[in-house]
């Protein structure tokens, strides 16, 4: 509860931090920070207060943004649950599997906006130039992904050692056993 | 029982955030009739708390941005005084022309008492956030229902237009920029009175879609709007046309338009104090709504 709870402070943080940095540099030269706290909630939390989390991140980026209420919202929870299925079959905790996961996550955020904005407003087409324009924005969040869940499963451990602790000492028993 | 619901918790949980996130898009996109008057607690307290650390967070940047502009590019400044003061005296030749020739056809004192009813009050405002989302183009602004900024007001700065105002809470407000997708503007060109739309591509760029074959639409045209639709006044610079494309097979030509702003740069802005009729008869004279009008409705 506590790292849910801290994570949903952190992706406000993040959102705040890439709202501000949006102001003097490119909105396509910044991470998607939003989508690397879902990705990063992923690997810390359980579903289903992930789940909570990565709904709450979509709905701080719909208001901080001039989407559709609910847009991002729709979109984080559905990259959640991608994350959760590939942290299932692949070790998500390595470069190369973050790095992909994120380069993945972004092209599957890009279909999804477009999909949703096609469906909602009738005004999202998705033209090359566009895709030329987010491909920079896609490959630096998928750069920085490992990076974000490095950090993300050290602060949490830090924060909430109780959970950590208890995770440990079945493992060892089990070996044991 | 107790099992079973355990086992579908999860699944409900993920069919019941689908469900909610999707009920949120439709309700935006289709506000209730009456829910209008004011902003939505949620959108208005973001906002609230948003704009002010958006300022706190700014300042030092702003604060080397100041000396910079006070001191080291002053060393410039010689070179500049010289080009403009030629600028200004190759307007004020051109200002004159203008004038004799209005007065020669006997309009300038019908313009003078006309001038009264196109004067709007303009707020400065200071922009203190961007949009977080490479997909929309809007500002958050630091004014908002407090100094009687409202839904569906254009937004200019010293250059031309910048957009119009799509949410506000008492002390800040969300505008969206020209530049974004959903933005469409009814513009004519200044020379030769050629009119079309101005769209944002959603790239960081405008366009002019202009529709009737053979209109005299070449680059370095100016484009202003067009006042038609009633929800920007008439006469606001919206940029300079680049490369026009004009196929003898379409119907649709286009031009790619330089902006008379740079939005990159933007600082300050100015929020036109009135609405247009359009937007007065969609909200009512003194409402408000909380998001943004779509693009069919956006379009003047």
């Amino acid at each position: 509860m506590r790292a849910a709870v801290l994570w949903c402070i952190v992706g406000v943080l993040l959102l705040v931090a890439q709202a501000i940095w949006a102001g003097s540099i490119s909105p396509v030269w910044i991470p998607d920070l939003s989508l690397l706290a879902v990705v990063a909630a992923a690997l810390v939390l359980g579903p289903a207060e992930g789940l909570i989390v990565a709904c709450l991140i979509g709905f701080g980026t719909d208001m901080l943004s001039g989407s559709l209420m609910g847009q991002h919202a729709f979109v984080r929870v559905l990259e959640f649950v991608v994350v959760r299925g590939f942290a299932g079959q692949l070790d998500l905790v390595r470069f190369l599997p973050q790095v992909v996961t994120g380069l993945g996550l972004s092209a599957m955020d890009a279909a999804l906006m477009a999909g949703l904005g096609a469906a909602f407003t009738e005004v999202f087409p998705l033209s090359w130039t566009e895709v030329g324009v987010l491909m920079p924005r896609a490959l630096l969040t998928a750069a920085c992904a490992p990076l974000v869940g490095r950090m993300a499963i050290r602060v949490t451990a830090w924060l909430s050692d109780d959970d950590t602790r208890h995770e440990i000492r079945l493992a060892t028993r089990r070996a044991v056993l | 029982m107790t099992d079973f619901l355990r086992r579908i918790r999860l699944p409900l949980l993920f069919a019941g955030l689908l469900l909610l996130t999707l009920t949120f898009m439709l309700v935006d996109r289709n506000p209730a009739p009456g829910a209008e008057e004011d902003g939505g607690w949620f959108d208005t307290a973001l906002l609230e708390v948003t704009a002010p650390l958006g300022r706190f967070v700014t300042a030092p940047a702003e604060w080397l941005g100041e000396i910079w502009t006070s001191y080291v590019a002053l060393l410039d400044v010689r070179k500049d005084n010289a080009q403009l003061e030629q600028r200004i005296a190759e307007l004020e030749e051109e200002n004159l022309q203008f004038r004799e020739a209005l007065v020669a056809s006997g309009h300038l004192a019908r313009i003078a008492g006309m001038r009264t009813g196109f004067e709007v009050p303009l707020l400065p405002s200071e922009i203190v956030g961007q949009d977080v989302s490479p997909w929309f183009r809007s500002v958050l602004l630091d004014r908002g229902r407090a100094e009687e900024v409202r839904t569906g007001m254009p937004v200019v700065s010293a250059g031309g237009l910048v957009g119009l105002v799509t949410a506000t809470s008492p002390s800040a407000s969300r505008a969206m920029m020209l530049l974004d997708r959903r933005s469409a503007v009814d513009a004519i060109v200044q020379r030769s009175r050629a009119r079309g739309i101005v769209r944002g591509t959603g790239a960081g760029e405008i366009e002019f879609i202009f529709m009737v074959r053979g209109d005299d639409v070449v680059p370095g045209d100016e484009i202003i709007t067009s006042g038609v639709g009633g929800v920007f006044p008439k006469g606001l610079r919206v940029g300079v046309v680049g490369e026009v494309n004009a196929a003898r097979s379409e119907i649709l030509h286009y031009a790619e338009v330089e902006p008379a702003v740079d939005f990159g740069r933007l600082e300050q802005v100015f929020v036109m104090l009135a609405r247009g009729p359009t937007l007065d008869l969609l909200f009512g004279e003194d409402g408000d709504r909380s998001e943004a009008p779509d693009a069919d409705e956006a379009g003047s």
